[in-house]
């Protein structure tokens, strides 16, 4: 309960001053010149957080995005990892490192998982990292966007949202993601 | 070694490849003047490693200004990106299923051809056509499909149907002159999949058209022996999907990262001077541009057969 309370409370002081938060920094572009092997075209602008966007570099650099995606739409039969009550259980990697470490057995109907033990723990945890980012933006960008992008409180309070400043409507994961995303936006 | 007129027809070479003739008169053969025949071992790609760019029809000049651009005289299409989507806002997927058959049926010769000429004009020719026939094809769609293939200038269809079907579908290719390519994955639990050595024998003793597409990625993450395949059954091998996985179900990884034996499978189709098309195709990620990418791992393979 403490630490959804707090997770709640720093979404809600991120929240206040969102505005425009779709936008990237205008050092991106600018850094993303100055990396011509950075395809920028398909991996977007680099990230305002640095260390995100090594996490963000690590998860495409292994593969993960080739089945996943960049933001976690999925292709062919890999799952959703934005509907994945595995990613959901995930605290500070929990479940999704040690995944990674075994792989996903094949079964008659899906293909397996390949296992990526040959991994670094810290490259495992960016990977894990990621994914709760790339999932609280996308939620970000499904549910909060409508009044958060905008100037603040120009939306009137009658057309929001009831989340509360305590978000007591959301799981404590979708609360985690939407930090993940928010701290490093 | 003797080497074959330029003006042998894709038709004639497709007999001449059914017939069984010796390896290094096919090989010599398909050297029609390819940009990708290298060191004498005839390279395409798979384009599911543009991994950026959707396999639809709106795509298709951007792939073949791409495939121009890594230098590739030869590409395994896959039929998102000649066929017309059905699918979209109020139609179900059964609906658009429907439709596709009916497109299939209605025999579109006008516009297989003008696929092909995009293709021809640009130098590339279209090895093989990759579709997934299941349980849902008619037999007259399968024809259909082997049918369309063909106009492309294809001389089999590919894909990643099981034994199941590939045993119902296995007297279709015979018909048309082409064969059906068997491709593995890595899955060793389902019964139906190609995965292993014994799984593709069993395939490829449905008929004679059947070849085996192997794909070295999932057959070294299943543990499989590439070399020993090939040297064992390369007379029903169409080609190779080459790109690097590492073992016990590893994962993909760039060239030379992994454990396919990708520099031995390139020496041993070129020093034995067999047909057997090395199709690039990967799964790993990359930062840089999709272009480039295909352009590295072409590259490594060029100096395989090089040196």
């Amino acid at each position: 309960v403490i630490r959804r309370a707090a997770l709640a409370a720093c979404v809600a002081t991120v929240l206040a001053g969102a505005h425009g938060v779709s936008g990237q920094s205008p050092a991106a572009p600018a850094a993303a010149a100055a990396r011509p092997d950075y395809d920028i075209g398909y991996l977007g602008a680099p990230l305002p957080d640095p260390l995100m966007q090594h996490n963000k570099e690590t998860y495409v650099s292994f593969g993960c995005a080739y089945c996943h995606g960049l933001t976690l739409i999925a292709r062919g039969e890999a799952a959703d990892l934005r509907l994945s009550a595995l990613v959901d259980a995930d605290v500070d990697g929990s479940t999704i490192v040690a995944l990674l470490k075994s792989g996903i057995p094949q079964t008659p109907k899906l293909s397996p998982m390949p296992q990526f033990s040959d991994l670094s723990d810290q490259q495992l945890h960016a990977i894990a990292r990621y994914i709760h980012y790339a999932r609280g933006k996308a939620f970000f960008d499904e549910q909060c966007v409508g009044c958060h992008a905008q100037k603040p409180n120009s939306v009137p309070a009658s057309a929001r949202p009831p989340h509360d400043s305590a978000l007591k409507n959301y799981t404590p994961s979708q609360v985690a993601d939407l930090v993940a995303y928010l701290k490093a936006k | 070694m003797a080497m074959a007129s330029n003006a042998l027809t894709r038709r004639a070479f497709g007999k001449l490849m059914m017939a069984g003739l010796p390896a290094a008169r096919l090989a010599a053969l398909q050297r029609a003047s390819n940009r990708s025949l290298i060191g004498g071992v005839q390279f395409g790609l798979q384009p599911f490693c543009y991994h950026d760019l959707a396999m639809t029809p709106d795509n298709r000049g951007t792939l073949v200004k791409r495939l121009v651009q890594n230098g590739m005289g030869m590409v395994e299409l896959h039929a998102t990106w000649v066929e017309p989507r059905f699918a979209g806002a109020g139609v179900s997927a059964a609906d658009a299923r429907d439709k596709l058959r009916a497109w299939r049926l209605s025999k579109p010769v006008d516009h297989y051809r003008a696929v092909k000429k995009e293709f021809d004009d640009s130098g590339i020719t279209i090895f093989s056509y990759y579709v997934n026939i299941n349980d849902t094809y008619t037999d007259d769609e399968i024809d259909a499909v082997f049918d369309g293939a063909k106009m492309l200038g294809a001389l089999g269809c590919v894909g990643s149907q099981g034994l199941k079907v590939s045993e119902r579908v296995a007297k279709f290719p015979g018909r048309h002159g082409m064969f059906l390519g068997i491709h593995n994955h890595d899955n060793l639990s389902d019964p139906d999949a190609f995965a292993t050595e014994a799984s593709f024998e069993k395939g490829l003793a449905f008929s004679p058209d059947i070849k085996a597409t192997l794909d070295t990625r999932h057959y070294t993450a299943a543990n499989g022996d590439c070399l020993g395949f090939l040297e064992r059954h390369h007379e029903r091998v169409s080609s190779v999907h080459l790109g690097d996985r590492r073992k016990n179900n590893g994962r993909s990884t760039p060239f030379g990262e992994g454990d396919a034996p990708i520099i031995e499978i390139l020496r041993m189709i070129r020093d034995n001077h067999w047909p057997i098309m090395a199709l690039l195709e990967f799964e790993h990620g990359t930062l840089r541009p999709q272009v480039q990418e295909v352009q590295l791992m072409f590259d490594y393979c060029k100096r395989a057969v090089l040196s």
